[in-house]
């Protein structure tokens, strides 16, 4: 969230004022002013703006409204931010007095009932956010990601408040936590370690109550030993958890007995069962005895039957005989009849053959006569057809000749046209290039002219580079002058100097050479004694008044000075030389160029007065217009070197193109030669041919030759014919002759036969072929009466042996009476069914026992699984919620620890520089956290120096102001790498500088400076003077009657902006 | 010409609280008897003169004073002074023209308006003039109005090398130009000390580059506090007088003396040292170590200690009987060490299994067994899923 520009109307001491925040996108600024001057408004409209709240809670949105305002202006603030990238406006309106025009007079009357609060938020696409004053605060607070309470503590650190967030309990910063980092994940985890667990538990109960109902379902045994037991108090409930094994011995224990009573049950079942069988088997023998008897009396009955039926056995017998007799006869009797018809068969064959052969006779006398005509007909017109068809066939290529002929025509003629046109072309070819030369001739003449006007120019190109180069020389010459000159006038000041010192130099010597020489005269004449020579002159006679004019002899001058004298003006007097020599040189030197330079000029220019430099921009225009010329001169030469290459090129085609032209000629007429002899050739052709076409021609050989054919084959198919039928007639006439002869062998026969039946019939007793055919059985008529005298024979003998064995069974006994047997039997019976329904009962008894036994187990050991697993979960249930003796943290609040140890980590980095690694925070140990209410994020202060731990409280003012201050940047660092919806861009810290010392201020200004470093905005109202000087960018508040103002001082601003 | 070259007086500074007063006294005394002994031609105070925009009464009595002693030597010796960006230039320019007849010349604004230029001070020596540039510390707002551009904010580079370059500078003449900023020379930025408080502005750099003035033949540069050449030899910062944290402890401070050849022909340098006392140095060691080596002399020095004792009872009131003037007292055992890395090295993120595996170990003092991690793994990708639903 970056404020970009708020506007407080009637709110605290501004009457109207609008800031604009667009200056400081990013880094540290100061609000600074005179106390009460409006800065600390500045931050409550803004949290106002934001949440309807003051920052310092102190003043509530009614006492804000200014008390510099006019009745009718309204109390309202409005906030333009940047949130995430874009802009959002709010505008609101705290509670406060209405006021309306007085009906009479001037002023305002106030109403009774107040304004309600508004507040308006405008969304980055421009429209409002629609909803009563509650709504849009809690989208404000849902956009920001924080409410007021925690805004406060986080992002904007109140004057004197920001202790609240050291001091701030567990449970006011696990709510802050809980919006700013996710923990979600864990309380997730939480509840579904529980729901396990809770599952756990459930699955054990359904588990117990499984083992109690199915212990249910046993049934003891009648006075079994183990029901006072089973129904005692320790298993009443079908179910134990510390005895489980005894409790399953028992079930084991009662199935047995059940088992071992059904047992005893069956073994009773089978002892009656076996008395039963034998009951029975008595009974079955007197039933026995009585069915032999009476079966006895019914073979008697049967034997006597067969008796009366022996009658009819004697008929068939005969009837037998009868016929054995007649198939004797059977055989020949077939033999004749075969006989007979076969002649029959013969006898009709020979009739249809002499049918068939009168009947063909006639068709082959036919046939004969008309081979014979065919044949004499091909004799007569065969061989002219052919001759005739040879003949033109010899005539036949000469066709072809004639297509030939024409087609050779054609090409020659298509040759000469070529060969015409291709004279043609070379001829005008010719004209062309004749036109060409002449044009071409006059050219050269031209362009020759011209080179030769060039080259005459040209000549004069050295000289005018000479020219130019003279000119440059002048130049500088010109300059060297200038040079010396000044050279000169130096010279010459430093001679005029040298000249002065020189002289006063020698004033001085001469001064003092004087006075020295005075001072020896002096001294020589002191020493002077009459008639003693002076050792200047000689003379012996000296004068003492001479040299008494008084002079006095001023400072003693020695040897020393006067040498340093002399050397001195030796020295002035070199130099002045020096400088003479210096000065005569180059007055020489200057002379000379001097007069080089007139030279030169008046070499070049005369006795004009000219501007050198005019001149020697004209010599450069010369020397351009002569290099353009030298190009033109390059171009024409190439032009006449083209032209003389033609011309010379010209003349040798001229030779060779005649004589193409010559050829030519010749070709064409060898050509049309060729042509007439072909057409005479071709008419030659013509006159021999027979008939005008091709075509014709191969008509009329066709026809003949069909003819030809026909006749051929009428011929030959009529010969075919006739021997065709002529064949079948002969064969016919060899069937014939055989079949007669047949006829007559069989008749023969046929008598034979007859005669050796006869004497078979009378043989066998038969009178005639009727008796002997009555008593003619078929084989499987005999077969039956056969077989029913043998089936008679064995029914008597098998009755009589059955009689007889019978009479031996029931020898000597008599028929017994089985009622008792059946009674016996009866009661037995009886006594079974008893038994089994028992049986039974005990079998069903057992069945569900097993069953219960087999469930049981089963679910003990699930059981043990079960408990296993739950054990499990409890513990992982009561560590995840924090139910342990002594550790009352959840996961959630452990979690929420880890975050607050990262946020004091980061706290830490800033505390340890500025507190100079004298203490830093740290998260409460586990051990330490009461036991009471929410705990786990209670806050400690460690010193590095004692290695001691104490309460946060114990800091000093200046040393809490880092502290919070190093929370909140904390903070404001893990909010801002988490991915939370939370962007804190801004801080604003409210006073507390002016508790800390110059270092620990100027360290945490240090750190402040380079947290807003990047994209962070940090805001500071402090009255401290010193970090007027140091922080670049200041808000500058004042107050006068007229209410608050403001003013942005920057960097850059040289001169500050009028109020 | 000889030239004495300081800067970064900062007089009435403190000392983690101990005043320096006498200290400074003493230090600047060496000064002016090193004045009398070299008989230098000029003095260059490159800026900082005082350390608070309001300075004490006591700052302003001994600057006085030194001034004073100054001018006691005779022939007298020109002083030129500039504000640096401590001082405050209304109250630096106090009396300024009086003192300029006495040759002392006191620089503190830029040139701001049309017709201003850098207060210049010629001087004579043998081979001619020498020209003295008085460039006082200069934020580029204070001289916007003159480089003409109305919207743009100017750089600090730029404000300079504008300043410069409107200037009349004779090439042929030799010029020495004082000024003080935070000089970079081909990207490399000074030594800094702890002791300096940079300048905090919103958005820009306070660098200038030393191209802008490689044209003069010497630069005397105040502002850092450690003395150095930046690249080119006659580009020098002289650094404080005095140490003025504990990080310039190995500094050595002195006056730098620059005699001015020909045009032409190099400068030659020399460090005259200054001897503050007390000393500012750190030491460390066992209380035991550090109870050995406090003896006579030293003992009066301004001393950071660390003390790589594990845990001595009452470290704190044993130390302060024995050193005077302790500036602070540090701890680094085995302890403490470990403490700030326990700090730092939280960074590695933990997965949510790793975290629960932390947690149980610390609330049941065994770790978690393998049914319980099992268990704990598939609850724990249940609730992923579960909260991605959400």
């Amino acid at each position: 969230m970056k404020p970009i520009y708020i506007e407080m109307t009637a709110f605290g001491s501004y009457i109207q004022e609008s800031i604009d925040f667009t200056k400081v996108d990013h880094g540290l600024f100061l609000i600074t002013g005179d106390t009460g001057a409006g800065k600390t408004t500045i931050f409550d409209a803004i949290t106002f703006a934001l949440y309807g709240e003051t920052s310092g809670k102190k003043r509530d949105g009614k006492m804000m409204r200014s008390q510099y305002a006019a009745p009718d202006q309204k109390t309202q603030v409005k906030f333009r931010f940047l949130y995430a990238g874009e802009t959002y406006e709010i505008v609101r309106m705290p509670e406060q007095p209405k006021y309306r025009k007085k009906k009479e007079g001037n002023g305002y009357e106030r109403l009774k009932t107040n304004q309600q609060p508004t507040v308006q938020l405008i969304l980055p696409n421009g429209e409002e956010y629609p909803g009563k004053v509650r709504e849009v605060n809690a989208k404000i607070e849902q956009l920001i990601g924080l409410n007021g309470e925690q805004f406060t503590q986080v992002a904007m650190l109140a004057q004197g408040d920001f202790m609240k967030l050291l001091l701030a309990s567990s449970k006011e910063r696990k709510e802050i936590f809980a919006k700013i980092f996710d923990t979600r994940l864990y309380g997730l985890i939480a509840e579904r370690i529980t729901s396990r667990f809770n599952q756990a538990k459930e699955a054990l109960e359904k588990n117990q109550e499984g083992i109690m109902q199915a212990f249910s379902k046993i049934t003891l045994v009648e006075d079994s030993a183990y029901a006072e037991i089973w129904n005692g108090e320790t298993y009443a409930t079908r179910f134990s958890e510390t005895d489980s094994e005894g409790l399953l011995q028992l079930v084991l224990d009662i199935c047995k007995e059940t088992k071992e009573r059904q047992k005893q049950i069956q073994s009773e079942k089978e002892k009656i069962e076996k008395q039963m069988e034998q009951t029975q088997q008595m009974l079955d023998a007197a039933n026995t005895v009585n069915r032999q008897f009476e079966e006895l009396e019914q073979q008697k009955k049967e034997q006597k039957k067969l008796q009366e039926q022996e009658k009819d056995i004697d008929v068939i017998k005969n009837k037998i005989a009868n016929g054995e007799r007649a198939a004797g006869v059977e055989h020949f009797y077939e033999v004749k009849k075969e006989k007979e018809k076969e002649w029959n068969r013969t006898k009709s064959q020979l009739e249809q053959g002499k049918q068939w052969i009168a009947l063909h006779n006639e068709q082959l006398l036919q046939l004969e006569q008309e081979y014979k005509k065919n044949v004499a007909e091909w004799e007569e017109k065969a061989t002219p057809l052919q001759s005739e068809e040879s003949q033109i066939r010899e005539k036949f290529f000469n066709y072809d000749k004639i297509e030939q002929l024409k087609e050779q025509c054609k090409e020659k003629k298509k040759e000469i046209e070529t060969e015409q046109k291709n004279k043609e072309k070379l001829e005008d070819a010719l004209v062309d290039a004749d036109g060409k030369y002449d044009g071409k001739e006059l050219r050269l003449q031209q362009v020759l002219e011209e080179e030769k006007k060039i080259s005459e120019y040209l000549v004069q190109e050295s000289q005018i580079v000479q020219r130019e180069e003279d000119i440059h020389v002048l130049l500088d010459l010109e300059k060297k002058l200038q040079v010396l000159l000044q050279k000169e006038e130096k010279e010459r000041m430093y001679l005029l100097q040298a000249q002065k010192r020189q002289q006063e130099e020698e004033e001085k010597y001469h001064k003092i050479s004087e006075a020295f020489l005075h001072n020896q005269a002096a001294l020589l004449r002191q020493q002077l004694r009459e008639g003693m020579p002076c050792p200047v002159c000689g003379s012996v006679h000296h004068s003492p008044e001479m040299w008494i004019e008084g002079k006095k002899i001023g400072d003693s001058v020695d040897k020393e000075q006067l040498k340093f004298a002399e050397e001195q003006k030796a020295k002035a007097t070199k130099e002045r030389e020096k400088a003479n020599v210096g000065y005569e040189r180059t007055k020489q030197e200057l002379e000379a160029k001097r007069e080089e330079y007139l030279r030169s000029k008046l070499r070049l220019f005369g006795e004009n007065t000219v501007s050198i430099l005019e001149e020697q921009k004209a010599v450069k225009r010369q020397l351009e217009q002569l290099e353009q010329k030298k190009k033109e001169g390059e171009t024409i030469k190439r032009e006449i070197d083209k032209l003389q290459k033609w011309l010379t090129s010209y003349k040798e085609n001229r030779g060779k193109q005649e004589e193409k032209i010559k050829l030519a000629t010749e070709n064409l007429t060898k050509q049309q030669v060729a042509l007439a002899t072909l057409h005479a050739q071709y008419d030659s052709v013509l006159g021999q041919l027979p008939f005008p076409t091709k075509k014709e021609a191969m008509e009329r050989m066709e026809f003949l030759r069909t003819c030809y054919t026909k006749l051929v084959t009428a011929k030959k198919e009529s010969q075919m014919r006739y021997e065709k039928e002529k064949a079948q007639m002969d064969q016919r006439q060899g069937q014939l002759q055989q079949l007669k002869e047949q006829v007559a062998t069989l008749e023969v026969e046929v008598k034979k036969v007859g005669k050796n039946y006869e004497e078979q019939l009378q043989k066998a007793g038969f009178t005639d072929t009727k008796q002997f055919q009555d008593s003619y059985l078929t084989q499987e008529k005999m077969e039956q009466y056969k077989q029913e005298i043998s089936d008679f024979q064995e029914l008597q003998i098998r009755s009589a042996e059955r009689i007889k064995h019978l009479m031996e069974q029931t020898a000597g006994k008599k028929p017994l009476d089985v009622e008792s047997y059946k009674e016996q039997q009866n009661a037995l019976l009886v006594q079974k069914n008893e038994i089994e329904k028992q049986g039974n009962e005990l079998y069903h008894f057992v069945t569900t026992n097993d069953e219960a036994k087999k469930i049981g187990t089963n679910l003990y050991k699930e059981r043990i699984d079960s408990q296993k697993k739950g054990n499990v979960l409890q513990k992982l249930y009561n560590t995840v919620n924090g139910k342990l003796p002594g550790k009352h943290l959840t996961f959630q609040t452990y979690m929420q620890r880890e975050f607050f140890k990262e946020i004091i980590a980061h706290a830490n980095m800033r505390l340890l520089k500025m507190s100079r690694k004298q203490f830093m925070l740290q998260c409460r140990n586990i051990e330490d956290l009461g036991a009471q209410g929410e705990v786990g994020l209670d806050l400690d202060v460690y010193s590095l120096m004692t290695d001691q731990v104490r309460d946060v409280k114990t800091l000093s003012g200046g040393e809490s102001f880092l502290a919070s201050l190093s929370m909140a940047l904390g903070m404001a660092d893990m909010i801002q790498n988490s991915n939370g919806a939370v962007h804190l861009d801004t801080m604003f810290i409210d006073e507390g500088f002016g508790s800390l010392s110059d270092e620990t201020r100027n360290e945490a200004i240090r750190i402040l400076n380079e947290l807003s470093g990047g994209r962070r905005l940090v805001g500071i109202i402090s009255h401290v003077s010193e970090l007027k000087n140091q922080v670049g960018t200041k808000l500058v508040i004042e107050k006068n009657s007229k209410g608050s103002h403001h003013r942005w001082e920057m960097d850059v601003d040289a001169m500050p902006t009028p109020l | 010409m000889r030239m004495f070259h300081i800067s970064d007086l900062h007089i009435g500074k403190q000392l983690h609280s101990y005043n320096l007063y006498e200290s400074q006294k003493d230090v600047l005394g060496q000064i002016v008897e090193q004045a009398k002994e070299k008989r230098p031609d000029v003095m260059l105070i490159a800026g900082d003169v005082y350390d608070k925009a309001a300075p004490s009464g006591e700052a302003y009595e001994l600057f006085d004073w030194f001034l004073n002693e100054l001018a006691e030597i005779s022939p007298m010796i020109p002083v030129l002074v500039i504000a640096g960006n401590h001082d405050n230039a209304q109250r630096l320019k106090f009396a300024s023209q009086f003192l300029e007849r006495n040759q002392i010349y006191i620089a503190t604004m830029p040139p701001r308006k049309e017709g201003e230029y850098i207060k210049k001070v010629v001087l004579q020596d043998e081979y001619g003039n020498v020209n003295f540039y008085l460039l006082p510390f200069t934020k580029p707002g204070y001289v916007r109005q003159l480089i003409g551009e109305e919207k743009e904010a100017i750089s600090y580079d730029e404000a300079i090398k504008r300043l410069l370059d409107r200037e009349n500078i004779e090439e042929t003449e030799r010029n020495v130009l004082l000024a003080h900023q935070f000089f970079v020379a081909n990207g490399q930025k000074p030594e800094k000390s702890d002791s300096e408080i940079t300048y905090i502005s919103v958005g820009g750099l306070d660098s200038v580059d030393t191209a802008h003035v490689k044209k003069f033949d010497y630069v005397a540069l105040g502002h850092i506090h450690k003395p150095q050449q930046m690249g080119e030899s006659y580009i020098r910062y002289s650094g404080t007088p005095y140490k003025y944290s504990v990080s310039e402890e190995k500094d050595k401070k002195g006056i730098l003396m620059i005699d001015l050849g020909e045009k032409g022909s190099p400068n030659t340098y020399e460090q005259i040292p200054l001897i503050g006392t007390p000393d500012v140095r750190s030491i460390r060691g066992t209380m035991q170590e550090l109870l050995d080596a406090a003896n006579g002399e030293t003992i009066q020095d301004y001393v950071s200690i660390t003390l790589t004792d594990d845990d001595v009872f009452r470290a704190k009131e044993t130390l302060e009987e024995i050193y005077p003037h302790i500036l602070e007292i540090h701890v680094d055992n085995q302890r403490t060490r470990k403490r700030l890395e326990q700090n730092i090295g939280k960074d590695k993120k933990r997965t949510p299994m790793e975290a629960f595996l932390a947690f149980y170990q610390e609330m049941n003092d065994v770790p978690l067994s393998c049914e319980e991690e099992k268990i704990m793994l598939e609850i724990l990708r249940e609730s992923q899923e579960a909260l991605q639903e959400l």
